[in-house]
């Protein structure tokens, strides 16, 4: 697990803020929601797998 | 990983977080997670030499019981991280379950120890 | 209150002791029949010095460095039992510590239940070491029961072989039914008092009813106060022997004084008045028989008191990493168990050196 994956995480949101925005402003708002609902889902996934990672971690050392 | 890399490292992630919130506080939980996570597991990996040797000792003593109390630490450690992550999303009713569930749990682990105490001070009484 | 039933168990003491001298007269009437039963009681007092681990001359003429030594080479083999125990809980208040660190933050809600935990694995760890040394503290009382039986009437057939008809009646009657008098109020009083009371103290950490612990003080307070009642009346009913005259007259000022305060720092000054009337008569009964009952009995104690202070050093240093640690029922439970080791000890040396000096004071009596 690393930092990186946290910077990614913000990018991102930030992308995917400033696209809804744009998508809302010019009139296109189920692509915005889409958009947002993709981003969201790449997130989680990353987010899941680094999270499942670390509770092994802690299932293997404190023996669960 | 030094204890400075850490440092700033938890900063900058502070930052990052205050700024997402304003546009998109959604994408501000996941990060936080994330970030909570990595630092649980930088931390997890710095503690890996002193867990390994208590254990090495407890297999030396030949004790079951240190096995209850390493299980409450990590039932512990885990609930109090969902709290806190369900905290900061704004979900304290949320939080309060996980932590009851938690309490529970440990209760649940140490349930023979409970037993073995039991028969050691009837046996005393006798 | 407490003077009552000091005389009232002083006057069913003495009521019993006059009763018993009539099965020590029968031992004195014939002289050949006398020699005969004094060579079968003997062989006793010979199985006993074979199991002393030094013999009683030696051990009059040892130097102190001889004597440390001995006391540490005996004081090592009773300390690794004590060790494993201190290690055990060092750890476990450790790993608890280790558990309880990142609960400590936020609201702190998750920290009562990693400290019961923890406290019922300290718990486990402690009752058992205490159970088996109240064990061993209570057949050491048992041996040295059932040495005294046996050679005690030889003993009194001796002196009455020697002319002195009168006090080896006394010897074999009156002590011998006060020392199992003593005994008996150990072992069946004072030992399963204390197992009660350390059962008190691990309910009283486990369930924080302050019931509990109101109970497990007075348990503890009682046992002293049986303790210093035991001396009392010894020391009183010996002093109508009265023999050392300064050291017992010392003593019995303090038993006085015991009475009217019945507090038990008393108890300490008069443990330290029994060891030096004990020194002064050793060195004046080199070379008597009795000497030999004396050395066996005393050897006989040291290895249980040392354990018994291995313990109490045990229970004291985890009790102090708990402190640290900021475990405080667990504290309280290790403090408990000290004081537990140190009542344990307490008793064994009474009982150990109360017999010692009523032997030493028939012995050279007229």
């Amino acid at each position: 697990m690393d930092i990186d994956l946290v910077f990614k995480i913000a990018a991102i949101g930030i992308i995917v803020a400033v696209l809804n925005q744009l998508l809302i402003r010019s009139g296109r708002e189920e692509q915005a929601m889409m958009t947002t609902l993709a981003g969201l889902i790449v997130v989680l996934t990353m987010v899941i797998g680094q999270i499942s990672e670390l509770f092994q971690l802690i299932k293997q050392l404190f023996q669960l | 990983m030094s204890w400075i890399q850490i440092v700033g490292m938890v900063v900058c992630v502070v930052v990052l977080l205050a700024v997402l919130r304003q546009y998109n506080p959604t994408y501000a939980v996941a990060a936080g997670l994330a970030s909570c996570g990595m630092l649980l597991v930088v931390t997890l990996f710095a503690m890996t030499p002193l867990l390994e040797y208590l254990s090495q000792l407890a297999r030396i003593l030949s004790d079951a019981q240190l096995q209850v109390l390493a299980k409450a630490a990590g039932i512990a450690l885990t609930a109090q991280l969902a709290r806190d992550v369900c905290k900061d999303a704004g979900q304290s009713a949320l939080a309060g379950q996980v932590e009851l569930a938690g309490r529970v749990l440990i209760l649940l682990a140490a349930m023979p120890l409970f037993g073995q105490l039991l028969e050691l001070v009837t046996g005393l009484l006798r | 209150m407490m003077r009552v039933l000091a005389a009232v168990f002083l006057l069913v003491a003495v009521l019993w002791g006059a009763g018993a001298p009539a099965f020590a007269a029968e031992g004195t009437d014939d002289a050949s029949a006398q020699e005969l039963t004094g060579e079968l009681l003997e062989e006793p007092l010979q199985e006993l010095t074979e199991q002393a681990p030094v013999s009683p001359d030696e051990m009059l003429d040892m130097q102190p460095a001889d004597w440390l030594r001995k006391l540490w080479d005996s004081f090592s083999q009773q300390v690794t039992a004590p060790l494993r125990v201190f290690v055990r809980l060092a750890l476990v208040l450790v790993l608890g510590s280790v558990a309880m660190a990142p609960a400590g933050t936020g609201d702190r809600a998750l920290i009562p239940v990693l400290e019961l935990v923890c406290l019922l694995v300290c718990a486990a760890a402690c009752v058992q070491p205490m159970q088996q040394l109240m064990e061993q503290a209570q057949q050491q009382l048992f041996y040295c029961r059932t040495s005294l039986v046996t050679a005690v009437p030889w003993m009194a057939s001796l002196m009455a072989g020697g002319g002195r008809v009168a006090s080896s009646a006394v010897f074999s009657g009156f002590f011998l039914s006060i020392v199992l008098l003593l005994s008996e109020l150990a072992a069946g009083v004072v030992f399963p008092l204390m197992q009660i009371l350390l059962a008190l103290f691990t309910a009283a950490g486990v369930c924080r009813f302050p019931a509990m612990d109101a109970a497990a003080s007075f348990c503890q307070r009682s046992i002293k106060w049986m303790l210093g009642l035991g001396c009392t009346l010894f020391v009183t009913l010996l002093g109508v022997q009265n023999l050392m005259a300064s050291a017992s007259d010392s003593l019995a000022m303090k038993t006085g004084k015991f009475l009217i305060t019945s507090s038990v720092p008393i108890v300490g000054q008069a443990v330290s008045g029994a060891i030096s009337a004990l020194a002064a008569g050793t060195q004046l009964a080199r070379g008597t028989a009795g000497l030999a009952l004396i050395a066996i009995i005393g050897a006989s104690f040291i290895p249980v008191l040392l354990s018994c202070l291995a313990f109490w050093a045990a229970f004291s240093a985890a009790g102090v990493i708990a402190r640290t640690v900021e475990c405080g029922r667990c504290a309280q439970l290790l403090r408990g168990a000290a004081s537990c080791a140190s009542l344990c000890g307490l008793t064994l040396l009474f009982y150990g050196l109360l017999v010692l000096l009523a032997i030493l004071m028939m012995m050279l009596g007229g």
